[in-house]
């Protein structure tokens, strides 16, 4: 077939190839967050203990609210000591999941009102989602590779829970060959000794789920994270002293309640990794009914005395008289 | 490489890109949607010894002034904790002296300024829980603190609530609470409220769009279809802004409508979304508040409460009682998990 007149050179092809197809690429990245590691240092020895802090970027204008990460790290290298989730920006929905066995880490959360990325001028790097506690086990191999699954994602902030774009930046850990022997106080443990702050304040609530009555609360502790919540509940004797009815007990919100325990005072305990408490006290949300009130008992029984005392009283006076 | 490789080259690229914009949704009109423009907040620490941009002073730094800067003749200029001079200790009689104030010091606390709607009342969420609330002046001006704060990440969120009752879309940003100073993030401009007249509208009759923003701002309207519709509308004294929308060129079916609000070079994010129909007769909208979606307990708002509900059920078998909730308040898929809680925080209120 002879050549037509007009050609399109080749290189005049292979430009347009390039540009468009990178416009194509720019297009399909435009919006994005991306889930990274940090950690202090690049390399740990054996024996160590050091944090690894999971963040989020968003790309400007993507706003996003919801979060669930799976991260994966080699469990014969690394065993996962501790999850903080202080100065997470996160609500998280259920404890974070330290599966050792598998070498998981789980969590999810929501940011509500949604997150767009740091402010201009903010004094900190205040897109922390937590922070995975790691202890060196042993050196088998050079390199521990902690990185995200591919079933982590992201939610956009749109009142459909629709997937945001999500790129991983995994971290690589190097493994020193000398071992700790003696492991001076780790950032970790420095962070716990430094940690003098209660939890913050808080108001638990009773709330009605299926007809059955449940307890619900939620601290925060900027310092070492919350560790857990126990839950004790009381009553009041005939003295007006509040004595114990249980002790107090490791729960997770919301914690159910009888119904009887809406009569009694609740107290909630919030504690931090570092050992600090705060106690919240509840009080009865339902009076005692009447006669399960043995204050009110006791002050008809006394009324009943006294009036049989002058009753008597009176009799005996009238036999004098006469 | 031939004509005619370089030709198929080019043509499988083109179709590439194709297919994968398609797969990954163009987010040009998402981008409309979703605009979270934060071009107007500043922060400023105050307690750190350096005077910035809306501070008198800030505890040694007295910006170079003194006593004799007041009118008084003598004595000790200094900065109170809110950075802003103290003469309590400046005389008038006698004694040299100038400048060189006594180092304040401040509570670790977070101040928030800025413009919501003329006597509205605005709910700071600290960590998405209640934190405080305020009253906006006339002019819509409104200035709060949160003091006893420890340090460490927080995560604030703002809203305005107007006479009627609607509130705005939730103004959210993280930020570092330094320890001893007072962070001032000042600049907040609220989004408008909206609303709209007639759930359904009958195809060629105006709709009024209409809401509570800062007085004699510039509303841009927004009104989303298969192609997206714009007007322009100023709000009055009382910050109200009333427009009407002629909906002859919309389809039939649903449509939904945004505003925002620019003032002085200063610009809000979007609105709330406010959702209307088109069809072949009109239905006036009941002027009764209807509480949002995710409110699991009936209070009309979404907090802590709801997420404790939702999170019972997460990822647990659903009771029948619950079932009908979740296909009412949530994404009615049966089950919980991210995806409704993603629209819970959607919907938060605090």
């Amino acid at each position: 077939m002879p050549n037509s007149k007009f050609q399109i050179p080749n290189s005049i092809i292979l430009f347009l190839t390039i540009a468009i197809g990178s416009l194509f690429v720019v297009i399909a990245g435009v919006h994005a967050a991306e889930l990274y590691l940090e950690s202090s240092q690049p390399e740990y020895a054996p024996n160590e203990t050091f944090s690894v802090d999971i963040r989020l970027n968003v790309i400007p204008p993507e706003d996003i609210n919801a979060v669930e990460v799976y991260l994966s790290f080699p469990k014969d290298i690394l065993e996962a000591v501790d999850f903080s989730t202080a100065n997470s920006i996160l609500t998280f929905i259920k404890n974070p999941v330290i599966n050792q066995q598998n070498g998981l880490i789980n969590f999810s959360g929501i940011v509500p009102g949604g997150y767009t990325g740091r402010l201009i001028g903010d004094p900190g790097k205040s897109n922390l989602l937590g922070k995975a506690i790691f202890k060196v086990e042993k050196q088998e191999k050079e390199t521990a590779l902690i990185n995200f699954l591919a079933n982590s994602q992201v939610l956009l902030n749109d009142g459909k829970g629709t997937k945001a774009n999500l790129t991983f930046v995994p971290l690589e850990i190097q493994i020193s060959k000398q071992e700790v022997v003696f492991n001076p106080l780790n950032e970790w443990e420095k962070a716990k000794e430094e940690d003098k702050i209660p939890p913050e304040e808080f108001k638990p609530e009773i709330v009605k789920i299926d007809d059955k009555y449940f307890l619900v609360f939620n601290s925060q502790d900027k310092q070492s994270g919350i560790d857990r919540y126990e839950i004790q509940t009381l009553k009041e004797t005939l003295l007006g002293q509040l004595v114990p009815v249980t002790n107090f007990e490791k729960g997770e919100s919301p914690y159910p309640l009888d119904e009887s325990d809406l009569t009694k005072t609740i107290k909630v305990k919030a504690i931090d990794k570092a050992g600090n408490k705060r106690i919240v006290t509840l009080n009865p949300q339902v009076p005692i009914k009447w006669y399960k009130n043995y204050w009110l008992w006791g002050i008809i029984i006394i009324l009943v005395i006294l009036g049989l005392i002058i009753w008597r009283l009176f009799k005996l006076k009238q036999r004098f008289q006469k | 490489m031939s004509q005619n490789k370089f030709r198929l080259l080019f043509t499988l690229v083109i179709f590439t890109g194709i297919i994968g914009s398609c797969l990954t949704p163009f987010n040009f009109v998402y981008a409309a949607i979703n605009t979270n423009i934060n071009a107007t907040v500043r922060i400023t620490i105050c307690g750190n010894n350096i005077k910035e941009t809306g501070e008198d002073c800030d505890g040694t730094d007295l910006a170079g002034k003194n006593c004799l800067d007041f009118g008084f003749t003598g004595g000790t200029l200094q900065c109170l904790p809110s950075c802003d001079f103290d003469t309590s200790n400046c005389t008038t009689g006698g004694g040299g002296g100038g400048g060189g104030g006594v180092p304040s010091l401040s509570p670790t606390a977070v101040r928030l300024s800025g413009k919501a709607y003329p006597l509205s009342k605005v709910s700071v969420l600290k960590d998405g829980q209640l934190a405080i609330t305020t009253i906006a002046g006339p002019d819509a001006n409104f200035n709060v603190s949160i003091e006893g704060l420890s340090a460490g990440n927080y995560m604030f969120a703002v809203y305005g609530e107007d006479d009627a009752g609607r509130r705005s879309s939730l103004f959210t940003f993280p930020i570092y609470i330094t320890p001893g100073v007072t962070t001032n993030i000042s600049g907040i401009f609220l989004p408008p409220t909206i609303d709209v007249d007639k759930t359904q509208v009958k195809k060629g009759d105006n709709i009024n769009i209409f809401g509570k923003s800062t007085p004699d701002s510039d509303i841009s309207i927004v009104v989303q279809s298969d192609q997206e519709y714009s007007g322009k509308i100023k709000s009055d004294a009382n910050g109200i802004y009333l427009y009407k929308f002629d909906t002859t060129p919309l389809d039939f079916g649903d449509h939904y409508t945004k505003s925002k609000a620019a003032l002085n070079g200063d610009l809000t994010s979007y609105s709330k979304v406010v959702s209307f129909a088109v069809g072949t007769k009109t239905v006036l909208k009941t002027s009764k508040i209807t509480c949002p979606k995710a409110d699991l307990n009936g209070d009309c708002r979404v907090n802590l409460v709801d997420f404790s509900v939702a999170a019972y059920w997460y990822k647990r078998p659903l009771s029948a009682s619950f079932k009908s909730l979740e296909t009412e308040r949530l994404n009615g898929d049966g089950k919980v998990d991210l995806v409704d809680f993603s629209i819970m925080a959607y919907y938060w209120t605090g």
